[in-house]
């Protein structure tokens, strides 16, 4: 008899509870139990980033912490030199953890590759040459178009060993985001695969980008990684169309290249980096985080989050290496500290919904971390696949991507950490590098739905329109001192980096462009993003808010709510829904949902109509979008997620 | 992608779709929308 039942009525008891303790067996253990941190940090920020930074590894220390002499374009550890890939390397290999898997990889139809730190310093110097020896040069940005294969890793670190700059774009993007995020940022050589696998079947990746890599007059190389039907490194299905001098395979380059490549040192401001974001309106923003700012903003933020402790802990993010996630907490942070991480190429739902637990249970991940849209789709599938499988691995659970509505959290706490394990409700950004609000997992009571406060060096605060201080309720959400991974730029758009981050509150504050709320304890309440605050005969209300109070009905799965014109009260509610089990919506839910959101915040947010956009999809499309990294593609599903 | 939806609620050019995979969901999601506003 499965527990999954019980562990769904016991969801329902604590739907109603408020605050959440750290467990008392896991702040015993934790590297922060108290409020030190955060006295350390203002007693003398600038110290307490230098010593964070100080945890890496310089070829040339630092004597400068901050220059902020053009503000807003803030320097860290001007003077400093240091090589990421050796950080994330090399310094564990001669500390004696070479043996030490830094991956465990699984691939979709359940190969596995143990990648120890030392197997992959050799296979990064080796790539490092092969990209020497097709003329890429310091400066030099180089694409990255992978699915969640390790190469996508090797080439990141290949690329910071000799000062190149990486370009990864997510693996589901269309050719043509492709094409525009190499044209604008000028990629001299593209990394990518014959085919990417998913769900059983696999897509043609290098050939259906041809036409558009053509145009790209910039573009002297493509490398082919051969994921083929095997699985990343194990075998070669059939042959892809390659153009003459232009298209390499990986394991050729690889097998001609030398074996050693020492890690060049770096200026600590040399660009790691550019990473594209979507942003809400316009052009993609090519946002720059530099070497030793970002290296020492994620691997701190690694440790105390997710109260790291490398020598024990398996590390899982599930995130895709095409986003920043996948950037700071798959790669460079946990890499940074010597950690053993779970690397999965398959989608959540295959071969079922249970293989992320198979996984958990398999590699004994205990730190486990991803975002409420996948929450919710392990929901919808069932509370049966996760009580299949033995969790007790798992200490500490983390969510990211967008606030996370109170059901999933109360779900995530009670179904997958069994009451035991502390969550961390991490909110941050493309731009900010590393997390900037977050629970310190064994100090910190949590609430569901807040990320709680800023972490220790962190500087957040809450504003009205004309920069003064909402010391508690709604306002715009600042961050009022830089702080070390911070974006530098924006590739080849000085401008409007200033325009977009800081034009509203001067060069001193940095603009966010999400709206808060702060309670009366001082926990931060992240609502949205500003341009998604709706305005109902004059009353403010955020999406997410509605949003929340939409999903908590039973028969809910996902929602995403927008605004329409309205000639009666400015503007009306438009949600898009879908329902349990895939099931149709009608006249008698919309009613239903309709009286339901009224009774949880007010007539007022009552969406004026509903659309089940669940049928949308053309017949035989599997993935209709990008961004959903394997959740069942529904148009609220993804319309929910930020990206 | 929430952009995206606004957009087509409110009947205006779609912008960077780029991010899809299948752009084409947008126009069977605006039939919807479209057959919806009918409805009320």
């Amino acid at each position: 008899m499965s527990e999954g039942p019980c562990l769904d009525q016991r969801v329902e008891e604590l739907v109603a509870v408020q605050s959440f303790e750290p467990p008392a067996a896991f702040r015993e253990k934790a590297r922060v139990a108290d409020a030190s941190l955060y006295e350390k940090a203002d007693q003398d920020r600038l110290a307490f980033w230098a010593e964070q930074a100080r945890e890496l590894d310089w070829d040339t220390p630092f004597s400068t912490v901050l220059d902020d002499s053009r503000a807003p374009f803030y320097r860290w550890f001007e003077d400093g030199r240091l090589n990421a890939s050796y950080n994330c390397l090399d310094r564990h290999v001669a500390a004696g953890l070479g043996d030490r898997v830094a991956y465990h990889w699984r691939g979709e139809e359940g190969e596995e590759r143990a990648i120890t730190y030392s197997g992959l310093l050799h296979e990064v110097q080796k790539f490092a040459n092969a990209l020497k020896d097709l003329g890429v040069r310091k400066g030099d940005v180089v694409g990255i178009y992978l699915p969640m294969v390790p190469e996508a890793a090797v080439a990141m670190l290949a690329c910071a060993r000799i000062g190149a700059v990486h370009n990864v774009v997510f693996g589901g993007f269309s050719a043509e985001a492709v094409r525009e995020r190499m044209a604008v940022s000028r990629a001299k050589v593209l990394v990518t695969a014959d085919r990417a696998r998913r769900k059983g079947r696999a897509a043609e990746v290098k050939g259906a980008l041809d036409a558009a890599l053509d145009e790209l007059a910039d573009l002297r190389h493509v490398v082919v990684v051969r994921v083929g039907g095997g699985g990343a490194g194990a075998g070669r299905g059939e042959p892809c169309p390659m153009r003459t001098r232009r298209d390499v395979y990986y394991d050729d380059v690889l097998a001609s290249a030398a074996d050693t490549c020492p890690a060049e040192p770096m200026e600590a401001e040399h660009p790691l980096f550019i990473l594209y974001s979507s942003g809400s309106t316009g052009k993609p923003k090519g946002i720059v985080h530099s070497t030793g700012g970002y290296l020492t903003g994620v691997s701190y933020t690694h440790r105390v989050v997710f109260d790291l402790d490398a020598e024990r802990d398996v590390f899982w993010c599930t995130a895709d290496v095409g986003w920043i996630t996948g950037h700071s907490y798959a790669v460079y942070g946990p890499l940074a500290n010597g950690t053993t991480s779970v690397m999965f190429e398959g989608a959540p739902d295959y071969p079922d919904p249970g293989i992320w637990w198979e996984i958990v249970e398999r590699y004994g991940v205990s730190i486990f971390y991803t975002a409420p849209t996948a929450i919710r789709a392990c929901m919808r599938w069932g509370s049966e696949y996760p009580a299949g499988h033995d969790l007790s691995s798992l200490r500490l659970l983390g969510s990211v991507g967008e606030p996370i509505n109170p059901k999933a959290w109360v779900w995530y706490h009670t179904v997958i950490g069994r009451e035991r394990c502390p969550i961390v409700d991490t909110w941050w950004q493309t731009e900010t590098g590393s997390i900037m609000i977050a629970p310190l997992p064994g100090a910190t009571a949590t609430r569901p739905g807040s990320a709680t406060h800023p972490l220790p060096g962190v500087c957040a605060n809450l504003v009205d329109g004309s920069g003064r201080t909402v010391p508690e309720g709604t306002g715009l959400l600042v961050l009022t001192e830089p702080w070390p991974s911070m974006l530098r730029t924006l590739y080849g758009e000085e401008e409007r980096y200033v325009e977009a981050y800081f034009s509203e509150f001067g060069p001193g504050t940095y603009a966010v462009g999400d709206s808060a709320r702060r309670d009366t304890d001082g926990y931060y309440w992240v609502l949205g993003r500003v341009d998604d605050v709706l305005n109902v005969s004059g009353h403010r209300l955020s999406s997410g808010e509605v949003e929340s109070a939409i999903v908590a009905h039973e028969k809910v799965a996902e929602a995403a709510v927008v605004s329409e014109p309205d000639e009666l009260t400015g503007e009306a509610i438009v949600a898009f829904v879908t329902l349990r089990g895939g099931a149709e919506g009608g006249p008698e839910t919309e009613a239903d949902i309709r009286e339901h959101v009224s009774a949880r915040i007010g007539k007022l947010a009552r969406p004026s109509r509903i659309i089940w956009p669940t049928n949308c999809r053309r017949p035989g499309a599997a993935r209709s979008c990008a961004g959903c990294s394997g959740t069942p593609c529904r148009i609220a599903n993804w319309a929910t997620s930020r990206h | 992608m929430r952009r995206l939806l606004r957009d087509a609620v409110q009947d205006r050019e779609l912008g960077d779709v780029t991010t899809l995979n299948d752009p084409s969901v947008m126009t069977a999601l605006r039939a919807r929308v479209a057959r919806a506003g009918s409805d009320d």
